[in-house]
């Protein structure tokens, strides 16, 4: 038996359009016209006579012509023969089924010479196509989109593989591999066949320590490496260090760069906002990493983005800069009350606003420090202020209790640091209302067992980011303190000993917080020690509603979120890609919500303008490579073969679908041309049976005699 | 003014609307026709002379007057009045088709009909007149007056009937009326009705060839029964009966030619059997073909 296989089966479909002849024939019979004849009965005789031959002659040409619409539609169909043995192979289909994956991930776009790996890949992927005998069934996918079906129409194929693009993105071939396992077990093929075409990176394999695909028994995986070997440099990563984001803080950057395939040599330039602020020589050597220091104050509030990239690109350039965005929060204002604003050293709030602000005036650092005495809270404008602190003003009016209440529902912070003064008027009704914790008496420890500064609530964003800037609160003693007793909302996130909370916020917002101790040394030696500069810093910032916000940026072909204010009028949003001339407008034009999403698909700076009818402003976001795909070095054969489950998994360096091995007995055969020959004949036979019949016959010039 | 001769066309005659003047136009226009032909003088009684042509026959030259003049004439003789002469006219509604002909087969044959009647009158014979369909419509016996042919006229002119035909039937019970041996002309398609069939028709005219007559038979069929001009689907309704039949005209077209070409062959070779001269006329032709059957029948009569 010779099975037949078609590589459009759909297309079989058509054959029932066969019947159109006989549709057309009955829904353009024409109306008789009627003529009356007195020779009625010799028409009745010749019909008689030429029925037989006439209805012959019609029934061959209607077979002809629907054999002929049948005939085209097995065409386009494309049947394929099978012989031999793969015909006979039990409850196989029987057509060999191979899938093609081309890694179409940015290291494959490394351009050494004149092909880059993706090229490769893609030329030996249709030399391997072109070798193919019609009636394989074959698959092609890259390693970025894993998916496809088998289709015998290998011309199709090769226009899909020729279409294909290698991204900017990480792909690694685990997944295509899976994809493939699974297009291949769906189809009962006789052989079966994977050709992997990649640059053997580690990006490629990412995770080969753990990963494991079962391919089949019956599976052949070849992997055709395609690198190309060269030396590239990236900027890798960058870090953020330093102070919050707030005007006037310093900006730390840490750029890694790293040399691979060889050494290396590179300018490094630190750009931010357009302008260059700093430019480095680096030297590597095959494989290694330098970590570089940039640093620029933030002058000014806002938006701004930064890139680090090498002045000399090699033949991966996208990864030869790195770009961050960054907020800047404007300067965090703060007012001191404390009863004796006027003193200098002597102070109670000295080592607060040292920690706060060591230079003591504005516009330098992230916070703006104002001093006052409790009896100017009856007058002062609390507006301009993020946080008001109390450090141990004992001379609190009930008017100062109300305005301060004001204020904290108004959104403003409010740190209390209580100490021997702080007694009845903290006790008072304003007090107990505005304060989480109500203020009891003093403590004293016990001699020779100071109380210690432990950490109650380490989740609270509060203590995360003191926990975070690795102050050590270990040698942090205190003689005496205040006893507070946490109210109903007042959560205790730091304790000096069973019973004695020493820190609790709550009230509005958690926008109060309560210090058991004092602001300077007269109880404890907190403020002495380094710890206390990040307490200060964390706990101020968080009353004042602000994050420590450091640099942004984004995977390529992320969907980015592009955030805004609503309004009452819509907001046009216009993005700009890096290196592009015009700026695009997001669809649909106005985005009614607060937030839109922008597809990300090549790195560098993405300038975001927003267009309101009353308001004009300026974002942006920073895409970035993913720093493995930098990283050209090959990884070893053997550590991915024992991950891959197949029958055999061979490393080559030409792709060959070689005939020979197709299961013997000639394989596949191509019957279109043999059907396209019988369709001409068809074609030829029906054009003059046609003209035959219904030649018109010539009516005699003269009556018989 | 038209020439006489092109009243022989049936297209010219329809110009004239009297059927005396088509009749005396179409014989007139036939005789100048035959102006020195061996076919003028059929008569016995001499009329007058005229020179000698080559071809005319020698026995009817005068030697009398060659003797005198040294001259050859031809004498030239009057009709006789011995001929009976019996004109059958077929007037059934068969007769009245046409197909975009000039004139119908009934209309041809009337003309023909009146213009052997004012022939035969002219030259003394006696002519009657015989229509029929299904039966015999009208008997006119045969007379030689003058006034006999204003009598067949008027029959002819009003010879239109809308029955089908028994032709047969009619020849058999025409072989009856007509007694006296003659000449009988028939004027007819020829073809039978339903009821009938074409040998009954030709034992009709065995018939009367058998009572003594010289029978002529002229069939006469449209231009369109015999070329079959007709295209595409046709549903073809008979005119006598009640037969209708759907065909495509392609397909049956080269049949019904040879179904209507053995029909008349059929005819013709029983004519020839039973000594009837067979004349197949098509509509569209001159009526002197018509003409010049009669006068060599009539010749060999006499």
């Amino acid at each position: 038996m010779w099975p037949v296989t078609f590589t459009h089966a759909w297309a079989l479909w058509l054959g029932t359009a066969a019947v159109l002849p006989l549709i057309i024939h009955f829904f353009s019979r024409q109306r008789p016209r009627v003529v009356r004849f007195p020779g009625v009965q010799f028409i009745q005789k010749s019909r008689r006579r030429s029925f037989r031959r006439t209805r012959f002659k019609h029934l061959l040409l209607l077979l002809l012509r629907m054999s002929l619409i049948v005939l085209f539609a097995f065409l386009i169909a494309r049947p394929v023969l099978r012989r031999g043995d793969a015909a006979a192979e039990a409850g196989a289909e029987g057509t060999p089924a191979a899938v093609l994956i081309l890694d179409d991930s940015l290291s494959m776009t490394f351009r050494a010479g004149g092909l880059t790996p993706f090229d490769t890949a893609r030329n030996r992927a249709l030399e391997l196509l072109a070798q193919m005998p019609a009636g394989v069934a074959a698959g092609a996918m890259s390693t970025s989109h894993p998916r496809g079906k088998l289709m015998q129409d290998l011309d199709a194929l090769a226009g899909r593989i020729t279409g294909m693009r290698p991204t900017t993105g990480s792909n690694s071939c685990w997944m295509a591999l899976e994809a493939a396992a699974d297009m291949l077990a769906q189809k009962g093929a006789s052989r079966r066949d994977v050709f992997l075409f990649t640059d053997m990176t580690r990006s490629a394999w990412l995770g080969s320590e753990y990963r494991h695909v079962e391919m089949g028994p019956g599976v052949r995986v070849h992997v055709v490496d395609c690198s190309t070997g060269g030396v590239n440099g990236a900027v890798c990563q960058l870090l953020y260090e330093g102070e919050p984001a707030v005007v006037g803080a310093a900006l730390g950057l840490k750029a890694q760069v790293v040399a691979s395939g060889g050494p290396m040599t590179r300018t490094v330039q630190f750009e931010f906002d357009g302008r260059v602020m700093d430019r480095r020589g680096v030297d590597l050597e095959a494989g290694s990493r330098e970590t570089l220091s940039f640093s620029a104050v933030l002058s000014g509030s806002g938006h701004h983005w930064g890139r680090v990239s090498f002045l000399n690109p090699d033949g991966l350039a996208h990864d030869d800069s790195r770009t961050f965005t960054l907020d800047v929060s404007p300067e965090v204002s703060v007012l001191c009350v404390e009863d004796q604003p006027e003193l200098g050293l002597e102070s109670v709030s000295y080592f607060l606003r040292l920690a706060l602000n060591p230079w003591g005036e504005g516009g330098r650092g992230v916070f703006r420090i104002e001093r006052a005495g409790p009896a100017k809270l009856d007058e002062l404008s609390l507006g301009p202020f993020d946080v008001v602190v109390l450090a141990g003003a004992g001379r609190m009016s009930e008017t100062g209790w109300r305005r301060l209440a004001a204020y904290v529902s108004g959104g403003g912070g409010l740190l209390v640091f209580l100490g021997p003064e702080t007694g009845d008027a903290y006790r008072g009704d304003g007090a107990l209302g505005l304060l989480p914790a109500q203020v009891g008496p003093v403590v004293v420890a016990a001699a020779g067992s100071p109380f210690g500064l432990r950490i109650i609530k380490a989740d609270h964003p509060f203590v995360a980011g003191l926990t975070a800037s690795e102050a050590g609160l270990a040698g942090i003693r205190y003689r005496q303190c205040r006893q507070l007793r946490p109210g109903e909302d007042g959560v205790e996130l730091m304790s000096f000993g069973p019973d004695y909370p020493a820190l609790v916020v709550g009230g509005a917002g958690d926008r109060v917080a309560v210090f058991a101790g004092t602001a300077d040394e007269r109880w404890g030696n907190f403020p002495s020690t380094p710890a206390f500069v990040p307490f200060c810093h964390e706990m101020v910032m968080y009353l004042a509603g602000r994050t420590a916000a450091g640099i942004r940026s984004f995977p390529v072909a992320a969907q980015v979120p592009i955030m805004f204010e609503t309004s009452r009028w819509p907001t046009v949003v216009y993005v700009t890609s890096p290196g592009a001339k015009q700026r695009e407008r997001l669809l649909p034009g106005t985005t009614p919500g607060r937030q839109t999403y922008w597809k990300t698909d090549s790195p560098g700076y993405y300038r975001v303008d927003f267009e309101r009818r009353d308001a004009q402003w300026q974002g942006g976001f920073a895409v970035n490579t993913v720093a493995i795909e930098s990283f050209l070095e090959p990884v070893a054969f053997e550590q991915v073969r024992d991950r891959i489950g197949a029958g055999q998994v061979t490393l080559v360096n030409e792709a060959s679908f070689a005939e020979g091995e197709m299961g013997g007995g000639g394989g596949p055969g191509e019957l279109t041309p043999y059907l396209a020959l019988v369709a001409l004949g068809l074609l030829l036979a029906e054009c003059f049976l046609a003209n035959r019949f219904y030649k018109p016959a010539a009516a005699p010039s003269q009556a018989p005699e | 003014m038209r020439n006489i001769e092109e009243y022989l066309r049936p297209d010219v005659i329809q110009e004239v609307a009297r059927l005396d003047l088509k009749a005396r136009f179409i014989i007139e226009g036939f005789i100048s026709g035959l102006h020195d032909s061996p076919y003028y003088g059929f008569s016995s009684e001499f009329s007058e002379h005229r020179k000698y042509s080559a071809g005319d026959d020698p026995k009817h030259i005068d030697w009398k007057v060659f003797a005198r003049t040294d001259k050859f004439y031809i004498k030239r003789f009057e009709a006789e009045t011995n001929l009976d002469c019996h004109i059958l006219l077929d007037v059934s509604e068969s007769m009245a088709y046409s197909y975009g002909g000039v004139i119908g087969k009934l209309e041809y044959a009337i003309y023909m009909a009146a213009a052997l009647g004012y022939m035969m009158v002219n030259q003394q014979d006696n002519v009657g007149l015989i229509t029929f369909d299904e039966e015999l419509t009208n008997v006119v016996p045969s007379r030689s007056k003058r006034a006999h042919l204003i009598a067949i006229l008027g029959v002819l002119a009003s010879a239109m009937q809308h029955r089908s035909s028994r032709l047969a039937h009619c020849l058999h019970r025409a072989a009856d009326l007509l007694r006296k041996r003659g000449l009988v002309v028939l004027f007819s398609d020829l073809i039978p009705s339903e009821v009938e069939d074409q040998q009954q028709v030709m034992d009709g005219l065995r018939h009367v060839r058998h009572r003594g007559h010289d029978v002529i038979c002229f069939q006469l069929l449209d231009h369109a029964e015999l070329a079959f001009p007709f295209e595409g689907p046709v549903r073809f309704v008979d005119v006598e009966g009640s037969r209708a039949i759907r065909a495509d005209s392609e397909e049956v077209a080269e049949a019904y030619r040879e179904e209507i070409r053995d029909f008349i062959e059929r005819y013709r070779d029983a004519c020839r059997d039973a000594e009837i001269d067979f004349v197949q006329v098509d509509t569209a032709d001159s009526f002197d073909r018509v003409l010049l059957s009669f006068l060599r029948k009539r010749q060999r009569k006499f």
